[in-house]
């Protein structure tokens, strides 16, 4: 099959943290005498300043240099150019960057830094293997009320200490990803393995519960009026003075004071939460001892949530409730009911008052507004999409193809869509920035859910080159993230393009197996070029390997040239990022079955 | 409300053109003068004008105007526009120079006015190359003003105001003027403006009416701008004195609905890529000295610890960048500007000679040599360098290439032995020189030279040892050469090729005679060729007057060719060296048919021909429809998988009819012929007389960007310099390279030292294939290791510091953004 890979067992690196004096520590370690290396004539790049090593060591096949910024291990004979030279840095693969020496042990070594001391092995997995792993990490550590964000931790790198509360303005859009990831997990398993595999059973209850918990954001508001929330937090989890957040308490639901809401002037407005939750969707918290008074949800939900929210519904009707009709109905229902919402209130995801949340606007006086006009060309395209799930979701046509109809044809929203860099160009020569820095990297995921559904839903030919167009004109700027998950969309949405599937292979094979935050030494990197911008904006010149540069959902921009890891060194991400690319890769072919 | 038709005052200035550069500069001068009092007694009035080069003239003959110049700058009345030189030729120059055109002069602009241009403006000059959205933002511009070709000469191309693509992502706002860039006098102005109302209200933004007298200069005059107020007073609102600054902010900040494209404007002025021999070859020889030079002045500096020259090199590019104006470089100024030309052009290929010998001398200082013993000889043989019969002589050899290079290399004495530096024996021949006294022979040997590197070489005048050669693959008889990978034949009748085969798979590469010299008449066109895109009324083929075998060594076949036509003749020698896929052809041509035009056809078999040109940066290709093209060293036609590219040392024109590719070796109009009626003269002939050059034949499969088609090019262009060495005790190896690059599409385009002062290293590196790729890049000399991603044709900029810390900039290397 045209741009497919084949992906074995691989090495992945792990790295195992001592304190000096752990039993497990090798003795020779601290006696060993290292050799000072001669890096005349290397003939590929380093991370350090060749000056800057003071030792070297060599194993099986692998030299390893150590340095005061970091170690680096030089692979003679790897099988790819990614694999050659690896660089291990603080604080994700060293307690810290000074290495005093290095006792190689095969292909891994035992490294002694100021700080303590640290195995680094190769780990031959396979990239289902990998996927096992992290979403074992994620479903003991991430999960909240069934959410998959991410979490807080007390103390760096250990999983034990995790908050058990802690929420993300996007944990729906977040929890979705992560439940796209599961449901093609589940639809993969069930045709290579059948139904009733135990592995196959899990993905399921796995995927079933991550649904249930989107679909609860849709229902948790009480309005029963189509509108979702953001997230919501129990009556034992501190409220962050961070956004719009509503405290359910009978019959109503109260506005609570924070600065933002202070500044809208809605604080203590008491809107009505009638509306029943389906007991399908109410065990989430009730088998956890909550009741609907225990509830506090956040509002003023983005156009981001609602597209992710969309395209998992899609995904779980075609692939996981076909035979569980009371989830189905549910999924129909909401579906219908979201769609209701934004086209009864003139294509604005209305907030408590009644006017449009800040980020969910779909309508054509937004696009010629100064905010929303780079906008339109996405939200068009959200808006369409949402249309075209809703019909393939719920099988009805009615109002859902009249306004579909309405916009394509007398409204331009097709046409619109096409013209994303078109204006992103406008808005940036205006603005007088380069264009890296008027880029939304988070609006990559919405403009790839939203084209990649369109492509697949669209029948007709004019309308579906107009989308094929508008994912292309997406490309300049996905090209360079190499993330497979936009490519793998991208081969859904226009068949007859290529991807770089080396680079594919490159992101898969240097993926960690752990999503804990801690950061990496990229700043410094001798062999990485910076490039400022016009505001002072700087990103690597090359994409480092996953395992290489900081840790982050889809929504940062992966050339970033910084250390820290999006939610700084006190966190542990969900496993979605790796997830979610690989089984969509799996279920369509373009990675072949193991 | 009516959307705004901002009005450009300015004045088209050519430096050079019917008139020589000292006149241009007294316009220039003139014309400045002009606008700075029209700006004084006109609050409103706006002038826009284009070129560094035409400011420095000014600063330097007229300071208090300058002066002058500066605070209407900075009150934004007076807008520089165009971060270039002068409005240069875009089609012909090399990337490298166009980022010497932005270098240059945007820093000059920050300098003297605190800002750099915004803006590219080029509306004169005749086509504009499909990479110039990239050359242009990499140069600090992001929108862009042009004329030619108009909507008549091209309908494909979008009106008025478009987004245009190049193809690694970069993209320019650009205005496609559809009226003129001089409007002047009422009538011509509301005619304009006329226009341009209702093609503002129909694509729904703003246009631009460009008023002023120009191409002599002169500018707005008092009229026009008394005219124009007249009309704003007497309600036109939609008219407002602006810039193309103005305007692009204008339109960016309301909903834009506009085109965009993805392909080159072409085409204007077809004869102009072929026009004037002279000037393209002294271009073409200028940028590739100085590129070098540049290279092994950054290697020698670091490895004397000293700072390389800079100021020379940027006096020197600048006369290149001057002479890349349009209508110098596109052959159809006066005859007498080609005189200055040649001064200037002169200059830059001596300081490229001067610093490249300096830069190699002090390499080559450095290389160890020592034979011991060598101190001891006494008598002549043994003292005499060239004619050593004790000791053997070194040469090294110097690879300007990122690529490491198998050539075959020349040294003026003949040998009896030529070994490497690691002893073995080397291939080698003693061929007839081209001096007629001594022996008469000179020495060309196999040699491999790493990327950007040397290697040294040891040549024996007199060996008692045995010699024992490397074994030679050539083969060449009547009328025949071949080698282990192709097999030529001639026609003895025609003096033409008539079967390029290959040796590994049997592949015929030719269908049909190819390489019989074609006569084509060019009585009609103008030296620009106005409104004639095809040069297609062939007058006869050039009469094969010998075909001769003058070399079979084991080194190189050789088969000279002779043509006659009229009063001319035109000789060839096909090369084919060993172990080698292509042909080199050294060229002698003396030309004396007026009105005529020179093409080597090449025609090959397959099916749906792809016709492919290296521009500047890139590579295009375009339909084989016989049209004249431009391109830069090498232009090919390939189908059903194969195809042939021919590559050359100077020129930059071809067509391709269908299966047929045409090298355009001469094209001999009168100088500056512009429309005219040709009133009786004695008439001066733009490639009249002899000239000498070289073109490459490259036979292969696939594709030809990701062939060697690109590498055989670079090492005509670029051949590797043989410096003879004494006997010395050094640092260096006997065989060194200085960059490392671990992809073949990827290519260090130019190195060079940060115009700052700084001591920074420049390293620009460019995509060849059209194959986005990740990089490692090696360059221990300026302890520097690092990887970078490239985009589709992308052209990078790395600033290197002292300790080899690496930032990717653009053309303006950091120094401004």
């Amino acid at each position: 099959m045209k741009n497919s890979i084949n992906l074995g067992r691989h090495a992945i690196r792990q790295s195992t943290f001592f304190s000096k004096y752990d039993k497990n520590v090798p003795a020779e370690l601290f006696g060993i005498r290292n050799e000072t290396p001669d890096l005349t004539d290397f003939p590929y790049p380093l991370p350090c300043k060749k000056s800057e090593y003071t030792l070297c060591a060599e194993g099986d096949g692998v030299v390893w240099y150590g340095s005061k910024k970091g170690l680096t291990k030089y692979d003679r004979k790897a099988e790819y150019d990614f694999d050659r030279i690896m660089y291990y840095s603080a604080d994700r693969d060293l307690p810290d960057n000074n290495v005093t020496a290095v006792l190689p042990e095969g292909r891994n070594a035992w490294v002694l830094t100021d700080s303590g001391v640290t195995f680094i092995e190769e780990k031959l997995l396979s990239p289902t293997e990998i996927c096992r792993a992290l979403l074992d990490e994620t479903l003991r550590y991430v999960d909240r009320h069934g959410m998959i964000s991410q979490k807080r931790l007390r103390q760096p790198r250990v999983l034990e200490s995790a908050y058990s509360h802690g929420h993300s303005d996007n944990d729906g859009g977040f929890t979705a990803c992560f439940d796209i990831g599961e449901i093609f997990r589940y639809a993969t398993l069930k045709r290579e393995k059948g139904e009733d595999h135990p592995e196959t059973a899990q993905a399921k209850k796995v995927a079933t519960r991550a649904l249930e918990a989107c679909l609860l954001l849709m229902h948790i508001h009480g309005r029963g009026d189509g509108f979702v929330a953001r997230t919501y937090l129990t009556s034992d989890e501190p409220v962050p003075d961070d956004g719009l957040f509503f405290r359910r308490q009978g019959d109503y639901a109260v506005c609570l004071e924070t600065t933002y809401s202070k500044q809208i002037g809605c604080a203590g407005v008491r809107i009505p939460c009638t509306a029943p939750i389906p007991e399908r969707l109410r065990h989430l918290f009730t088998d956890e001892g909550y009741t609907e008074n225990d509830i506090t949800y956040k509002a003023d939900t983005s156009s981001d949530e609602i597209t992710i929210q969309m395209l998992n519904l899609l995904c779980a009707h075609y692939l996981l409730t076909a035979d569980d009709p009371e989830l189905d109905s549910i999924v129909r229902e909401s579906c219908k009911g979201i769609m209701n919402h934004i086209i009864d209130n003139k294509f604005v995801l209305a907030d408590y008052s009644g006017q449009s949340t800040t980020w969910a606007k779909w309508t054509e006086d937004y696009f010629k507004s100064e905010m929303g006009y780079v906008d339109g060309a996405l939200n068009s395209a959200e808006l369409l999409f949402y249309l075209k799930a809703t019909m393939a979701i719920t099988g009805e046509e009615g109002k859902w193809k009249e306004t579909y109809d309405y916009l394509v044809n007398e409204r331009g929203y097709a046409d619109m869509a096409q013209q994303h860099y078109d204006r992103l160009m406008q808005a940036s020569i205006l603005s007088g920035m380069d264009l890296p820095e008027d880029i939304m990297f988070g609006d990559h995921m919405l403009a790839c859910s939203s084209f990649a559904g369109l492509c697949l839903l669209e029948e007709e030919e004019p309308t579906l080159t107009k989308y094929r167009n508008g994912f292309k004109a997406w490309r300049t700027t996905l090209d360079r993230e190499h993330n497979p998950a936009y490519d793998f969309m991208y081969l859904l949405a226009c068949p007859s393009e290529t991807v770089d599937t080396e680079r594919i292979r490159e992101w898969f094979y240097r993926s960690n197996i752990s999503r804990i935050a801690s950061g990496v030494s990229l700043i410094g990197r001798h062999d990485i070029p910076v490039k400022t911008y016009m505001d002072g904006y700087r990103q690597t010149s090359t994409l480092l390997p996953p395992d290489e540069r900081f840790i982050s959902k889809y929504d940062r921009d992966p050339l970033e040239y910084k250390n820290e890891d999006s939610g700084g060194l006190l966190y542990v991400e969900n496993c979605y990022v790796y997830t979610y690319a690989y089984w969509i890769g799996r279920y369509f072919g373009f990675i072949e079955g193991e | 409300m009516k959307q705004k038709i901002h009005l450009i005052g300015n004045a088209h200035l050519d430096p050079t053109w019917l008139w020589r550069w000292q006149e241009g500069c007294g316009e220039v001068l003139q014309t400045f003068r002009s606008a700075a009092e029209r700006l004084r007694e006109y609050d409103d009035f706006v002038f826009t004008c284009s070129s560094a080069c035409y400011y420095k003239w000014v600063e330097e003959i007229d300071p208090g105007l300058f002066e002058e110049i500066t605070q209407l700058v900075k009150e934004g009345r007076w807008v520089p526009v165009n971060g270039w030189w002068i409005q240069p030729d875009c089609n012909m120059p090399c990337a490298e120079s166009f980022a010497r055109q932005a270098l240059y002069s945007q820093l000059y602009y920050y300098e003297k006015f605190g800002k750099i241009c915004r803006t590219g403006y080029n509306v004169d000059s005749f086509g504009h190359n499909a990479m110039m959205p990239q050359l242009l933002t990499r140069g600090g511009m992001r929108c862009y003003v042009m004329m030619r070709p108009n909507c008549r000469e091209n309908p494909d191309i979008p009106e008025d105001l478009f987004w245009w693509d190049s193809a690694d992502g970069s993209r320019v706002l650009t205005y496609r003027i559809p009226t003129g860039y001089a409007e002047n006098g009422k009538n011509a102005i509301d005619r304009a403006r006329e226009l341009l109302s209702r093609k503002a209200e129909e694509n729904g933004h703003g246009m631009m009416l460009f008023y002023g007298v120009g191409n002599h200069g002169g500018g707005p005059t008092k009229g026009d701008i008394e005219y124009i107020k007249s009309l704003i007073e007497s309600g036109c609102e939609e008219l407002e004195f602006s810039s193309p600054d103005e305007y692009f902010k204008n339109v960016c900040a309301l909903p834009l609905d506009i085109p965009s494209w993805a392909d080159e404007l072409q085409h204007h002025a077809s004869g102009c890529y072929s026009a004037t021999s002279l000037i393209k070859q002294l271009n073409r020889k200028a940028e590739n000295a100085l590129i070098n030079a540049e290279k092994w002045s950054v290697i020698a500096s670091a490895l004397k610890g000293k700072d390389a020259p800079r100021e020379v090199f940027k006096d020197a590019w600048l006369k290149v960048c001057y002479n890349q104006f349009h209508d110098i470089l596109c052959g159809c100024s006066i005859r007498e500007a080609y005189e200055d030309a040649s001064e200037q052009l002169g200059y830059s290929l001596t300081v490229a000679a001067d610093k490249e010998n300096e830069a190699l001398q002090a390499i080559a200082s450095k290389i160890d040599t020592w034979i011991d013993g060598v101190s001891d000889s006494i008598g002549f043989s043994e003292r005499h360098h060239c004619e050593n019969h004790r000791f053997p002589r070194a040469v090294a050899v110097f690879n300007p290439l990122s690529r490491p290079v198998k050539t075959t290399v020349r040294t003026y004495h003949p040998s009896c032995e030529v070994t490497d530096s690691d002893g073995n024996q080397v291939l080698f021949s003693n061929v007839r020189s081209s001096r007629s006294n001594d022996s008469h022979l000179d020495t060309v040997f196999e040699a491999e030279i790493p990327a950007m590197g040397y290697s040294v070489y040891h040549l024996r005048f007199k060996d008692d040892n045995e010699i024992t050669m490397p074994g030679s693959d050539i083969n060449a008889g009547d009328f025949f050469m071949e080698n282990s990978a192709i097999r030529v034949e001639f026609s003895p009748a025609t003096g033409g090729i008539k079967s390029v085969k290959s040796k590994r798979d049997g592949r015929e590469y030719l269908a049909g005679e190819s390489f019989i010299p074609e006569v084509i008449d060019n009585s009609e066109p103008d030296t620009w060729a106005h409104n004639i895109f095809r040069f297609d009324r062939v007058l006869g083929k050039m009469k094969a007057a010998s075909v001769e075998t003058v070399e079979n060594s084991g080194v190189r076949a050789v088969i000279r060719v002779r043509h006659e036509y009229g009063n001319s003749y035109l000789s060839q020698d096909y090369i084919l060296d060993a172990h080698s896929d292509y042909i080199r052809v050294k060229v002698r041509i003396l030309w004396q048919e007026p009105l005529t035009m020179l093409k080597m056809p090449v025609t090959i078999p397959g099916d749906n021909p792809v016709s492919t040109y290296e521009i500047p940066g890139g590579f295009i290709t375009r339909p084989c429809n016989g049209e004249e093209e431009p391109a830069l060293t090498w232009a090919d036609v390939s189908a059903s998988g194969a195809g042939v590219t021919l590559f050359t040392d100077s020129k930059y024109s071809f067509d391709c009819p269908g299966n047929t590719l045409r090298l355009t070796m001469l094209r001999n109009s009168i100088f500056a012929d512009h429309y005219s009626d040709r009133p009786a003269a004695d008439f001066a002939y733009c490639d009249e007389g002899l000239q000498r050059f070289e073109y490459g034949i490259y036979p292969h499969t696939g594709e030809a960007q990701t062939s060697d088609a690109g590498l055989y090019a670079s090492m005509l262009n670029n051949k590797p310099v043989a410096m003879p060495l004494g006997y010395r005790k050094g640092t260096l190896p006997g065989r060194k390279s200085f960059i490392s690059i671990d992809k073949p599409n990827i290519e260090a385009v130019s190195f060079k030292k940060c115009e700052d002062g700084s001591g920074d290293t420049i390293l620009r590196l460019r995509e060849t294939s059209g194959i986005p790729v990740k990089a490692a890049i090696v360059c221990d000399i300026v302890n520097a290791g690092f990887y970078a991603d490239f985009n589709r044709q992308e052209i990078k900029t790395f600033r290197i510091d002292s300790e080899g810390y690496v930032s990717e900039t653009d053309f303006l290397e950091g120094i401004v953004r």
